[in-house]
Formats: structure tokens, sequence, C-alpha cells
């Protein structure tokens, strides 16, 4: 884990919910690992179609599901535009996507610690 | 097995719903999880303990859902989760009456820790308190001393700008009652209404109550009440009791509404009105130097005295039905009425505690009395042997028992009905004549001593 996984993820914040819940935010944190790039995908349709509204509902709540998984550099990413044109979806499918290989390591390395739960992880 | 308490989710993201139901379980409360405002307005139904409201709701406007819970349930604990961007939209819940507000990324550990506060605060039913049949403002109660009619003039007249206000009087005459009725006479009622005890906190603590602290190594950042109170009011009880450095600091936002956190050194702005009560003698803690006199020239004008209930004594039969009233509502008891003679030695009784006195005294009546009607025997002995201290009753009334009965009576029936005779006299039991004829016989005018 280096710096650049550090401004991907909160890895801090990601290890106290992992100690709170004993390992239980994993699979939930995983979950929204594994939609992330299809709720992008979601995303840049709503974009294509200019409909603000639907764009900033999506922007929305996106940003606030990585505050919360600890994917800080998404959620940064989501804070910049301030208008929905400017919304850069290549940007953000890079970003998702190194974030979860960061998350996933991660993930591989924490699991140990509660093996019990790691059957409630997906396949995916 | 011991049912847990429930917690309403309100939340449309799934990441973040999940997170929160899962913590919520295992800090031992039982989430009710709703994805939309619909369902949560189904699920508010049930018995709740707490809510969290995220405010990103596909199909309505959070704000509006949580002044809807709360018109239903008034007094729940309703935490309000936002990310940064929102929280001009959290200050307009607070307003609207949210306990608090979180910022996203939310920490487990903060939230059901002041959550879990909120609840043990208010472990019961709310109370709607639009169901008292009693004025709550306290600007329509007709009052019957000279005491009481100045001070609740000088109230009203306060209400009317945003200046500060210095209350003064003994312990227990009211102060904190007289401080939230000029926040609700004023233009700022919507905004909260919020109370600092300064003679409760260590200097530090109190600094960090009332002007919040910013995040250090120890925790994250914590809102002062003149942060909430911001356009509402703020009431510091004791204000003689604060530091020479918390004198300044509220010296300061008293002038340019400015202020500091604990451990900041940014400004910020508060509109809150701010009213202070005190009962020590100001100007003699000026005089020696332990309250600093431009402070005190900033809070007294307007200053409003305080008398001792001894001095207001015909105002009883008032504050002793608005007492009543909310002992009933908190304990969803049936209606109760304190008998003529209950309140004959009411009325005799001198009151060193003032009406926090009272308070407890018909607290104490109403767990000792198991009838529809308060009895001498129901009150606490110092009341009931009052009857004896010829001093005390000859002050306060006439010499015949079956007068003072009467009167009191009368003074009681006219207070609850606002001075309504009609609606007094079918409270009594009495013709309409037998009331004029009443008020006549007892000096009375209008509900109010001549």
């Amino acid at each position: 884990m280096n710096e650049d996984t550090e401004n991907h993820l909160d890895l801090e914040r990601l290890k106290s919910l992992g100690e709170l819940s004993d390992g239980n935010v994993y699979p939930i944190v995983d979950r929204f690992a594994n939609s992330l790039l299809q709720r992008i995908h979601d995303l840049r349709d709503v974009v294509e179609r200019h409909d603000s509204a639907g764009t900033k509902s999506l922007v929305h709540q996106l940003k606030g599901s990585a505050l919360n998984c600890g994917f800080i550099m998404l959620a940064g990413l989501l804070s910049r535009p301030r208008e929905n044109d400017q919304l850069d979806t290549d940007s953000l499918v890079r970003c998702a996507s190194e974030s979860i290989e960061i998350w996933k390591l991660f993930l591989s390395r924490e699991i140990v610690e509660y093996p019990e739960v790691s059957h409630n992880l997906s396949d995916t | 097995m011991v049912s847990r308490k429930k917690i309403l989710i309100v939340e449309d993201d799934e990441s973040t719903r999940m997170l929160l139901s899962l913590f919520c379980d295992r800090n031992g409360y039982h989430p009710v999880i709703c994805a939309t405002a619909e369902k949560a307005r189904e699920s508010a139904k049930e018995g709740l303990a707490a809510m969290i409201l995220d405010l990103g709701l596909p199909d309505a406007d959070g704000v509006s859902l949580l002044r809807e819970v709360l018109a239903e349930k008034p007094g729940l604990p309703c935490f309000i989760l936002t990310i940064q961007d929102s929280a001009r939209a959290a200050v307009s819940c607070l307003k609207s009456g949210a306990t608090d507000y979180f910022t996203k990324p939310f920490n487990p550990g903060d939230l059901f820790k002041v959550i879990g506060e909120a609840i043990a605060r208010d472990p019961g039913v709310a109370v709607d308190t639009r169901k008292l049949t009693i004025p709550t403002t306290g600007g329509d109660l007709e009052w019957h001393s000279e005491a009481g009619k100045r001070a609740q003039q000088l109230a009203i007249n306060a209400s009317r700008n945003s200046a500060p206000v210095l209350l003064t009087g003994p312990p227990g005459t009211g102060k904190s009652a007289m401080a939230r009725m000029i926040h609700n006479l004023g233009a700022n009622s919507q905004g909260q209404f919020r109370a600092v005890d300064a003679e409760s906190l260590e200097p530090d603590a109190l600094h960090a109550e009332l002007f919040g602290h910013d995040a250090g190594p120890s925790g994250r950042a914590k809102q002062g009440q003149v942060e909430f109170a911001t356009a509402g009011t703020l009431y510091i009880a004791a204000v003689d009791k604060l530091s020479p450095a918390l004198q300044s600091e509220l010296l300061e936002m008293l002038e340019s509404g400015r202020f500091r956190r604990m451990n900041s050194d940014c400004f910020l702005q508060s509109e809150c009105r701010v009213v202070c009560g005190s009962s020590a003698d100001l100007e003699h803690a000026a005089a020696i130097g332990r309250f600093r006199k431009d402070l005190l020239f900033r809070l007294k004008t307007p200053g409003i005295e305080l008398q001792p209930l001894k001095q207001r004594i015909d105002d009883l039969p008032i504050f002793c039905e608005l007492f009543l009233t909310r002992i009933l509502v908190r304990d969803k008891r049936p209606r109760l009425r304190i008998s003529g003679a209950a309140m004959q030695e009411l009325l005799k009784y001198h009151w060193p505690g003032n009406l926090d006195e009272l308070n407890h005294t018909l607290e104490s009546a109403c767990i000792h009395c198991t009838a529809s009607e308060i009895q001498p025997d129901n009150l606490p002995y110092y009341a009931r042997r009052s009857g004896k201290s010829r001093k005390a009753a000859e002050t306060v009334i006439g010499s015949s028992s079956i007068e003072d009965v009467e009167r009191a009576s009368l003074l009681t029936a006219l207070s609850i009905c606002r001075g309504n005779r009609r609606l007094a006299a079918q409270r009594l039991g009495v013709s309409l004549r037998t009331i004029y004829n009443m008020i006549e016989r007892h000096q009375l005018k209008g509900g109010t001593i001549r």
C-alpha cells in the first residue's frame, strides 16, 4: 500500500469500520465496489440525455456512498463539476477502476482477520 | 426477551443504507429501513426511538419529510445525514426540529453515541405540546398581579426587537420560562431556542458548549449552542458565572455577531438573539470587578426583574394550571383539578423556592392523589402546615376560610378560562349571574384584581 493507494482509499476509515464491525462492513463496501462501474455507466447515460436533475441526483448519491465506503478520490472527482456538462465520466471510470483494484488488494489482506465474514462476499 | 428500540433509517443509497443498518444493529437498535419517502411515511407510524434521514430522496424533499414526521411524532430525535454541499439544507432541517446533523462520511461511533444520548434524554413517547389546552407562549396569559403584568409587558416589548435581554430575580422565579416566552413571541421564533446553564459547567466545557470547538486530535468538531441558535434564541442562565474570558467573547458576539470556536482562529458569524439570566446582583458584581461593566450595560437594556412568587401570589393559580397540565400530559393522566381547600393552602404558603418549589409540590401532589381532585392531604407537609402560619396567610388572603376557598376557586377558573366569565361559570357549575356577584364580592374585575 503506497501513497497512491491512500489517495484512492481512506484506509484509516476502512480499517476503523472493519474493527468496529468485526469485518462485517467489508461485504458492504465490496458490494459497492462491484456496482461502481455499472453506476458510472448509468450516470453517463443520464449525462448524455442532458437530464440535469437526474445527473445531479445520481452524482449526489454516488458521492455519498463513495465517501461512506472510503473511495475518497472518486468522491473528490464527483465534487468537482459545478455544471453537469463538465462531468468527465471517462475520468470517473478510470479512477473507479483503479480504486476497485486497490480495494480488492486491501480486502484480500484484511479479510484474513475476519474469515467468518468472507462467505458474505460476492464472487465478482 | 427485551425488544430493541427501533430507529427509522431513510436513505436512498443502498451502500449507506446497509452501513447504517449494520451499525444500528451493532449498537443494539432495531433498524427499520426505507429507501423512499413514501415508505418512510408508512414506517413512521411504528413506535420509533429515533430517525436517521438522508436529505436527497428520490420522491420527496427530505426537509418536508422531516416536518411531516415531526408533525406526527413531535420530539422524536431526528438526525440528518448529508454531504458537505448540503449543509445549508441541514441547517434548514435543524430549524425544522432535527436534533443534529452529520456529514458524510459519517463516523458510526459518533453518530450512535449522539443518538443514544438523545434517546436517553427522551425515553418516553413524545408529547404533542400543541394539544395542551393552555397557551404555551405566555404572552396571552392574563396575569393577576401587578408584578406579573409588568414583567409580561416588558417581555412582549423586548420580543419585538433583537436587542439582548437581561432577566434578573431570585432562583426559581421563571427566568428560563420568560426567556422562552420572549423567543416564542419574537420574530425569530422559527429558529431554535437553546439554553445553557453557565453555573453547571467548567470554563473550558462551557466555552465549548457555547461557542463549539474545532476538530482536534481527540475528536470531531462540535457546534456550539450559538450556532444551533442562529436565527433563534440563546438563553444563558447564571450569566454572572461566566469567566472573564467568556464575558469578553460574549460581549464581542453581542457587538459584532462574531465568535470563535475553541482551538480556532477563524471567526464565525451568528445572528442569534441572546437572553441572559442571573440571580446575582450584577451591579454589585460589576462594581467589584467580577463582571464586565460594558457587558452589563449591553445586557441590561432592557432588563426585566422577576419577583418572588410570594410577591405575585395572585398569579399562583395560573402557574398551578400550567404546571399541572404539563405533568398530566407528560404522564398521560386524566384530568385532575386542585380543590378550593388545597388551593387555599397553596396560596397561604410563602414559597421560598418560588416556581421550582411550586412545580415540585404539584409533582408530589399528583403522585399522592388517586382521585380526580387534589385535596390538602395530597400536598407535602410544608404546604399543608402553612395554614397555621398566620403571618403568611394574612399577607395573602382574607380571614374567612369559606371566602378564601371561593376566591381561590374563582381566580383559578378565570385564569384557566382566560377571563371568560361564561366559561368560568360552567367550570364552577354556577350561573353567570353568580360569577358576576362573586367578582363583585371579591373585588375582581375582568379576572384581574382591582
